[in-house]
């Protein structure tokens, strides 16, 4: 036996206090009497006042010590060697990834994965610890080291379909890191192997076990969909691919704004010879088309790559304001940006009550910064919002972040700067040029808002005159823009994770999922959303208080030929095998629980002495 | 949920124990006050239920349980082995540090993420792990996978051991990701040490070049010490250059001056070696180009001769050059096609058409032409080129700043008095003479100057020159002017003579003459070029007005050109005045600034590249002009004035030049080391690119991964679809293979290439429609050589904002790593049995005090006030405050049992029974 928490063992101390109780002389018990024959008795009584008592032995005072050491025994937490059993951890990786959703006769592969699952979590060792983990392209815990088959039954049950791309590699490498904690351990991989190959983590202990189910099954899909605008005129363009090994012939139909616009029969090679897959491109669309849909009109054994749509969305212009009294390279570089409205106005002319949604002050700022994107360039010396402690003559150039997104394809090496003010680095601000006297460009986010601060003025620099500029500006432009710019509507993968910013007006956003389930999220300034499994369209709509003030979507839909290829395949999981036997370990368990009831007993029964009932 | 219990069946045990214990107090002997008793009952009731509630596993969502914490190593490269060891060490320390709950594992990774320890497991001892070496870091990915290692059952912590230099991936975006999942990241910034280092971080040859082009190639060596080391430049992997060079502590960039190559794709690869450099891996480095055909630059030329400085150097430079004539120069955009440049050199407006300016205009605007404007004395303002489609090509405008003081002028107008001159009607040519001089006082300055020489064969000051300072000088000239009569010969040779010998003379910044004459010189032809030679060294220029057809036009423009001036042609008399005027008007304009300075660099332009500012020889004179907005002024004079402009008009790009081609006003560097460096890389900034690409294609490397994405539109401007789209890959074996670039979106086609070796991979993409080829490009890319080494101290502030984002800290105490300050995840509440046990071990011990010492209510109270008295404010102890304690005590304690002293009297209430 050994003890976890063994400094616990000092609450024991405690006894000696309940020592001390018993050798202090007990308080007598004052009762009136109707005589005072107990005068004769005084002697005695003044014996009774003495303080200390000669320690006797007592039932009561073995028992309350037996009572305190036990506790503190308890919250030592004892544990002992129950038994020595050849031990394993079986870890049962299930996939729910989009394949498994192909149906034959009456079930499901998912089905028939769960249900071989439960065969095998059925043939529980008794020293082995069950761990059930369900993926899609990301693996998930359901069930955690028990002993317990029905708690792994449960786990197992609870696995829902996905239409997500599996992602086995990071399964396998989540069960093997599990697995690897005892030799002799297993992973159970229940699949249909519709996926590439994994590179299966190299184990210390386990070995892991492919379980096939399903059986082959014929599909054809949409594997790449795409919207573009060209000249004033929309162009779509669509690959079908056939996954069966017959050639067949399906319907393609191009739907604009719900409404049919053209329906193609396409006849596809077997795959995988060359023209199983068959690219085209569909144009003439109606003006002001602002969806587009491609659908194979047809049944086959996985519907999620049947169908799939482009939005088209121009986003709305973004209001600007120029605050400058010398707007000419400011305003020349903006003008060309497309979707922007570029006012201008001279400091004094400034009204804050003007609502606009980037605020670009060019060595100025207001008292209070309104609410909105902004970028401000060489700010004055006694701002509010920064700390500006005098000029830099000649600033050298000595650092560019160059992997930032602001910096992309901006070469501004030759970047000279006459004068800049000195500024110390905000803690919420990337720096992206930077001298050894101080920043020279930064941006982040501060108070909610996206703020980009050039600590000099365009005039003190050649800045204007690089070809960066532009290239430069236009980055600011785009990250700076509340709305997304691209007019096609970005295409996500399911369960990939796309992040959400708040509109500068904004005070919350509601993520409206394809089925209705709407998330709210306010306050956060960069949302990761990740709960793009549902496969449609997803609506993001800001709310500055209960006006909606804008309204973006995206579109998840599955166009990944691995689990669209849904004939059944064993994955290669050579090398993986650990050909390292159970070993017999003793299995540890804590009997604070035995010793609490034990405590419980004792305490009740000593309680019970104390109070000896007469018969 | 807020709590549950993990055996909630156990809870059955508390009516039954109340029921003991109740009826045990109830029914049992009485040995206590019964407000005693209810006290030791209540105690008793409470102990026993909280052992219960232990013994039933209550959970609570409290922070202060366990964690699981994963151990992420930066094993990659730029971390040194002894700094992996001390890390794995300090993981050790705070393994041992951990709780008996707590759990950890323990990964590394570079590139790829490994697992060392898993959760529960051992792994292996520090002791036995070999550093890492890895020549990527990914932490992104290595966060992503920590994240998804985490057991559900505990708050989830990643303890990131690293110096923070990412070669691969987006480290904050995977922050939010892992931030989350409920992720905290710690971090624990670990020491980049280099040691003795010197990198190649850069190397840089032009993109795009010329067929038989000298060129540069740019090499950034990072070092972090100073020493002599040895620098070579391959070129398609063959030593082309190799030579000692001395390195300074930070970035020293260095220039290899290669001669031109045949047309091709070149890959280079620089190295250095420095004594003792403990990191060879980041020793290379990589550049290509692409070498296209020869350019083709028209030098426009007035005088043969003027532009020959130039010329020479652009022919050293390997650059093809043709000289023209203003006449010679193509008069439509078309015709100009297969030219990468022109260069006017000294060439005024006058002697360009209409056509030919717009069609220069177009070239460069349209067709992406290069364009050179230098400058002389016929040239911007005095060539004027002011409203012509040149000058809006140019970018400078042809008149002097407005704002700057004009330099003073000394005019002298040559009047021919000959006898020709009493001709014409209904005004005679003399006439008009006259009148043209009274006009030109009118134009002048105040503090110009003004002489009048009428000449016939021999000439004679009408107005010797001076100062025109006011109304009555002016007058004055006017009067005698007007004393000019016609009669006798020309002579004006002796006429130039005797100007030139007065202005010589005059303390005026520019010197202007203006000749008007009729009539055929008697003059010796063989004087004028020893004269005309003078006049230029001393900055004096000269223009002509013939009038009539009778005049010697040859030899008056003959004499403007050697001297940097304009000729007029009046055909009538009545147009003399006009174009007198006019020059007068220009000359008055003080167009040229003569003065002695020597141009300053005020900003770098690849013009400059590689010449030193001190060096820049002086210059004599220029033509003023005023920068446009958007131009770029590298070159400015002593008083801030326009020498050398650039800027990008539309797909063109052009250049001023205001000084001359090196014949007079820039002769000094003709001298100059870096001369023909200087104009070939004048003119060669013009040029557009060799390449002609077809395809808009973007290459991106990402590790070993480059990245193809073809946009292909054609002539038309529609979008090529549908199309056989093929990428030929040379990588730096020379082992070439392909790789299909699949349709994606209209027009657009992308694939990824996986590499497994650092250098340049040649890419050469096709379209085939069919089998038949629409398009080709070539393209390139670098993968560069151990990113990893490339990193020199640690990235603290990416670290700083790792750990904010995501709730964590910097760490510096291994303990820390097991610090219990989270919340449980949602379904794992923390035990909370422990706390519950302790409670009732006190009560207990709280139930057997009362019921052997028997504290009455009273002392109770007391009990209290002690308790109380305990909140105050402690005073130092000394014997005073000891004694006044003790006499505190006396008064509350002297009550209890223990002490002598007795509680007073109270009637108590006995028990029956």
């Amino acid at each position: 036996m050994s003890l976890l928490v063994p400094l616990a063992l000092a609450w024991g101390a405690l006894a000696g206090l309940v020592l001390l109780f018993y050798i202090l002389r007990p308080r007598s018990l004052r009762v009136e009497v109707p005589s005072i024959f107990l005068w004769r008795d005084l002697v005695q009584r003044e014996q009774a006042l003495t303080l200390w008592q000669r320690l006797r032995r007592h039932l009561l005072l073995f028992l309350q010590l037996l009572a305190i050491l036990l506790l503190a025994l308890v919250l030592a937490r004892p544990e002992r060697t129950a038994e020595t059993l050849p031990q394993r951890h079986v870890v049962h990786v299930i996939d729910a990834s989009a394949s498994m959703s192909v149906a034959f006769g009456d079930s499901t592969r998912l089905a028939e994965a769960k249900a071989a699952a439960f065969e095998q979590v059925a043939i529980i060792e008794p020293g082995d610890l069950l761990t059930v983990v369900a993926f899609g392209s990301q693996p998930e815990i359901l069930a955690y080291q028990t002993r317990d088959v029905q708690v792994a039954r449960d786990a197992v049950e609870q696995i829902t379909q996905t239409a997500t791309v599996g992602d086995p590699e990071r399964a396998l490498q989540l069960a093997v890191s599990l697995a690897d904690s005892l030799p002799g351990s297993d992973v159970y991989l229940y699949t249909d192997g519709s996926f590439p190959s994994p590179a299966v983590p190299e184990s210390i202990n386990s070995t892991i076990r492919f379980v096939r189910v399903g059986a082959p099954a014929d599909n054809q899909g949409i594997s790449a969909f795409a919207v573009r605008r060209h000249l004033d005129s929309l162009e779509a363009f669509v690959q079908v691919q056939n996954y069966s090994p017959q050639s067949i012939t399906v319907p393609l139909a191009i739907l604009a704004d719900g409404q049919p616009l053209e329906r193609r029969d396409i006849t596809l090679a077997p795959y995988p010879e060359p023209g199983s897959s068959l690219d085209l491109v569909f144009g003439d669309f109606p003006p002001g088309v602002s969806r587009v849909d491609a659908v194979l009109d047809h049944q086959d054994a996985l519907a999620a790559d049947d169908r799939t749509a482009a939005i088209l969305m121009p986003p709305p212009v973004l209001r600007a304001l120029l605050v400058s009294d010398s707007p000419f390279f400011l305003s020349t570089v903006f003008a060309p940006f497309p979707f922007i409205a570029l006012d201008h106005v001279r400091p004094v002319e400034f009204r804050p009550a003007d609502v606009y949604d980037l605020y670009i002050f060019d060595g100025w700022l207001p008292a209070d910064l309104p609410p909105g994107n902004w970028l401000i360039l060489n700010p004055p010396a006694g701002s509010p919002f920064f700390a500006v402690n005098g000029e830099i003559l000649q600033p050298p150039l000595d650092y560019v972040a160059q992997d930032h997104r602001l910096m992309q394809f901006v070469d501004i090496r030759d970047l000279n700067v006459t004068r800049a003010q000195r500024m110390e680095l905000p803690p919420w601000a990337d720096e992206l040029l930077g001298s050894n006297r101080g920043p020279l460009l930064f941006s982040g986010m501060y108070d909610g808002r996206r703020m980009v601060v050039f600590s000099f003025s365009l005039m003190q620099s050649n800045l204007p005159l690089r070809t960066a500029f532009p290239v430069l500006m236009g980055n600011i432009y785009q990250w700076l823009n509340p709305y997304r710019i691209q007019e096609t509507v970005s295409h996500l993968q399911p369960q990939d994770v796309i992040e959400l910013g708040l509109h500068p007006h904004a005070d919350r956003l509601i993520v409206e999922k394809p089925g209705g389930e709407r998330i709210s999220f306010a306050g956060r300034l960069r949302i990761p959303f990740s709960e793009t499994a549902d496969l449609g369209v997803y609506h993001i709509i800001h709310y500055a208080g209960d006006q909606e003030i804008y309204r973006e979507v995206f579109i998840v839909s599955l166009q990944e030929d691995a689990e669209a290829n849904v004939g059944v395949q064993v994955p290669a999981l050579g090398g993986s095998q650990a050909a390292v036997p159970p070993v017999e370990l003793p299995v540890f368990q804590e009997i604070w629980r035995y010793l609490a009831l034990l405590v419980l007993f004792v305490l009740l029964f000593e309680w019970v002495w104390y109070h000896r009932v007469r018969t | 949920m807020f709590a549950y219990f993990t055996q909630p069946w156990l809870l059955l045990l508390i009516p039954l124990a109340w029921g003991v214990i109740v009826l045990a107090a109830v029914y049992g002997v009485m040995q206590l006050s019964r407000r005693t008793l209810y006290l030791a009952t209540a105690l008793r009731l409470v102990a026993v239920t909280l052992l219960i509630v232990a013994l039933a596993g209550l959970r609570l969502p409290l922070s202060g349980g366990p964690v699981n914490t994963i151990f992420l190593l930066d094993t990659s490269a730029s971390v040194p082995p002894a700094t992996q060891a001390a890390a794995r060490q300090w993981i050790a320390r705070a393994g041992e540090e951990s709780s008996p709950d707590d759990r950890f594992a323990i990964l590394s990774f570079g590139a790829n993420t490994r697992i060392d320890q898993p959760f529960g497991g051992s792994g292996t001892s520090e002791d036995q792990v070999p550093a890492g070496r890895d020549e990527r870091t990914n932490i992104a990915s290595a966060l992503e996978t920590a994240a998804s290692l985490f057991p559900p059952d505990a708050p989830k912590r990643i303890v990131l051991l690293t110096d923070g230099n990412q070669t691969a991936g987006d480290v904050m975006r995977a922050a939010e990701v892992v931030a989350a999942q409920g992720v905290q990241v710690d971090v624990v910034p670990l020491l980049a040490e280099p040691g003795v280092d010197a990198a190649v971080t850069e190397v840089a040859p032009p993109n795009a070049l010329r067929a038989e082009e000298s060129f540069e190639v740019r090499v950034t060596v990072a070092s972090t010490t100073q020493g002599d080391a040895v620098l070579r430049l391959f070129m398609n992997e063959t030593l082309v250059s190799e030579g000692p060079v001395t390195l300074q502590y930070g970035q020293n960039i260095f220039t290899v001056q290669q001669p031109g190559i045949e047309e091709g794709f070149y890959s280079f690869r620089a190295q250095v070696v420095a004594a003792d450099d403990q990191r060879p891996q980041n020793n290379d480095a990589y550049g290509y180009s692409q070498v296209g055909p020869k350019g083709l630059v028209l030098v426009v030329e007035n005088t043969t001769g003027d532009a020959i400085i130039l010329t020479q150097a652009l022919q050293a430079a390997g650059i093809q050059a043709q000289n023209v004539t203003p006449a010679q120069l193509p008069t439509s955009p078309a015709e100009l096609d297969g030219v990468s440049s022109v260069v006017l050199v000294n060439i005024p407006a006058s002697l360009l058409t209409e056509q030919q300016m717009q069609a220069l205009q177009d070239y460069v605007q349209t067709l992406g032409g290069g364009l050179v404007a230098l400058g002389g004395a016929a040239s911007f303002g005095m060539g004027d080129y002011g409203g012509t489609p040149l000058e809006h090509a140019l970018p400078v405008i042809s008149q002097p700043p407005d704002h700057e003081e004009l330099p003073t002028l000394a005019l002298a107008l040559l009047i021919d008095k000959s006898g020709s001159m009493n001709e014409g009607s209904p005004v005679s040519k003399i006439a008009m003479a006259r009148e043209a001089a009274a006009q030109a006082v009118e134009i002048l300055q105040a503090g110009d100057v003004l002489g009048v020489l009428a000449f016939e064969y021999s000439p004679q000051w009408v107005v010797r020159p001076a100062p025109v300072n006011n109304a009555d000088d002016a007058q004055n000239v006017v009067r005698r002017v007007s004393t000019i009569e016609a009669g006798g010969g020309t002579d004006i040779y002796n006429a130039l003579q005797l100007a030139y010998d007065t202005l010589r003379r005059t303390p005026a910044q520019v010197k202007h003459i203006i000749l008007v004459t009729d009539g055929q010189s008697t003059s010796a032809p063989g004087l004028w070029e020893t004269l005309m030679t003078r006049m230029r060294r001393d900055h004096i220029t000269l223009s002509a007005v013939a009038i009539g057809a009778d005049a010697d036009q040859n030899l008056l423009q003959r004499l403007v050109r050697l001297g940097d001036g304009r000729y007029y042609y009046a055909d009538v008399p009545e147009n003399i005045p006009q174009v007198v005027t006019k020059e007068s008007q220009r000359a008055s304009r003080s167009l040229v600034m003569s003065r002695l300075f020597q141009p300053r660099v005020v900003t770098a332009s690849p013009i400059l590249r590689a010449i030193l500012p001190d060096s820049l020889p002086n210059l004599s004179a220029f033509v003023r002009t005023e920068p446009k907005p958007a131009a770029e002024t590298p070159l400015l004079s002593d008083t801030s004035e326009v020498i050398l402009a650039q800027w990008q008009y539309g797909l063109g790009r052009a250049v001023a030049w205001t000084s001359d081609a090196g014949q007079d006003w820039a002769a000094d560097w003709g001298e100059w080391p870096d001369n023909q460096r200087f104009w070939a890389q004048m003119v060669r900034w013009t040029m557009p690119s060799p390449l002609n690409p077809q395809l808009a294609t973007q290459v991106r490397v990402d590790g070993n991964d480059i990245t193809v994405a073809v946009d292909s539109v054609d002539d038309q401007g529609r979008i090529r679809n549908l199309l056989n789209t093929q990428v030929a890959v040379a990588g730096p074996e020379q082992r070439a293979f392909s790789l299909n670039l699949p349709q994606t979106a209209p027009g657009r086609y992308e694939g990824t290439v996986t590499t497994d070796k650092a250098g340049v991979y040649a890419l050469r993409i096709t379209q085939f429609d069919g089998d038949t080829p629409v398009v080709e490009q070539i393209t390139g890319a670098v993968v560069p050589v151990a990113a990893e080494y490339l990193s020199f101290e640690t990235d603290y502030r990416l670290l700083r904002r790792l750990a904010v984002v995501t709730g964590g800290r910097a760490l510096t105490n291994a303990a820390e790593a097991f610090r219990h300050d989270r919340p449980p995840p949602e379904g794992y509440n923390r035990p909370f049995w422990q706390p519950l046990v302790v409670v009732a071990l006190v009560l207990f011990v709280a139930d057997i005090g009362v019921r052997r010492l028997r504290f009455t209510w009273y002392e109770l109270g007391v009990f209290g006030s002690i308790v109380r008295s305990a909140r105050l404010p402690r005073v130092p102890w000394s014997r005073v405050t000891m004694e006044r304690t003790w006499r505190r005590w006396q008064e509350r304690f002297g009550r209890l049992p223990w002490f002598a002293r007795r509680p007073p009297p109270r009637r108590r209430e006995v028990r029956r029974r």
